[in-house]
């Protein structure tokens, strides 16, 4: 395994868990490649960034803070991913009472032609062993 | 993107859902990389060849069939993977009913020093637009 490519996409997914917490929509949707495939366990699949980034909007309500425990990374030039558990955290807009959501997690990213990783496949899932 | 390379990677899977087709454990085994973590929505994930061919084991129960429809490919020298939907279909071992489910799947294949494509993620979710 490539420890150096591996931490590149430790940095490429930490950077977007901060845009994603910041719930700044451009931040988050620069970081996609543009055929990402958002594989949601609960939406119909989301392809393109124009699908993906009318979704983040609509989640971005709950003002929603994500936090990530890695389970698998792995990585070669050009494309690697992380797997890990997550959970979800965030206020009703309505009555202002508590969201919370777990579950494991893959995000896959490309590398573009100018060096910067991209995610280009996202999909989650709730299992029973999820323990943040 | 490299086309040899995603064709490589869909014979890896063809190759895997034969063997599962077949309810082959030990050609189905073969297809796993060492640090194999698979990510079923229903159950707690298994990581290593030992753990997925215990539930394999017992998934075959059901002399299961599964059919693959994808929805997204990529691929680089050393990972590949494939995204789409499936249905599995099989029957009851006791009292002969059919059973079954339909999903949607990622499989990222990485490839060995031997030069051969190998299984080493495996994530699956029931999201509502499946239609295979």
């Amino acid at each position: 395994m490539n420890k150096d490519l591996t931490q590149e996409i430790r940095i490429a997914l930490n950077q977007w868990l901060e845009a994603f917490n910041s719930n700044n929509i451009e931040s988050v949707i620069a970081l996609y490649d543009p055929e990402i495939v958002f594989a949601n366990q609960s939406n119909p699949i989301a392809i393109g960034i124009p699908a993906v980034k009318e979704g983040l909007i609509k989640s971005f309500a709950v003002k929603p803070k994500l936090s990530f425990k890695e389970e698998q990374i792995i990585a070669t030039d050009g494309l690697g991913y992380a797997t890990g558990q997550y959970k979800m955290t965030g206020i009703h807009p309505q009555d202002g009472s508590s969201i919370k959501g777990t579950g494991r997690v893959v995000a896959i990213f490309r590398k573009d032609s100018t060096g910067k990783w991209k995610l280009v496949f996202d999909m989650d899932n709730c299992p029973p062993d999820v323990t943040l | 993107m490299n086309k040899n390379l995603i064709e490589e990677v869909r014979n890896a899977l063809n190759r895997w859902l034969k063997a599962f087709n077949d309810n082959d454990i030990e050609a189905l085994m073969a297809i796993y990389d060492p640090e194999i973590v698979y990510a079923n929505s229903a159950k707690p994930i298994e990581i290593g060849i030992p753990a997925v061919k215990a539930g394999f084991i017992n998934s075959f129960a059901i002399k299961p069939k599964v059919f693959f429809k994808e929805e997204q490919a990529i691929a680089v020298d050393g990972l590949g993977y494939l995204a789409g939907q499936f249905r599995v279909a099989g029957t009851h071992p006791e009292d002969g009913s059919n059973v079954g489910e339909v999903g949607r799947v990622v499989v990222i294949f990485r490839k060995n020093d031997a030069g051969e494509w190998k299984l080493v993620f495996d994530m699956d979710n029931r999201p509502p637009d499946v239609t295979i």
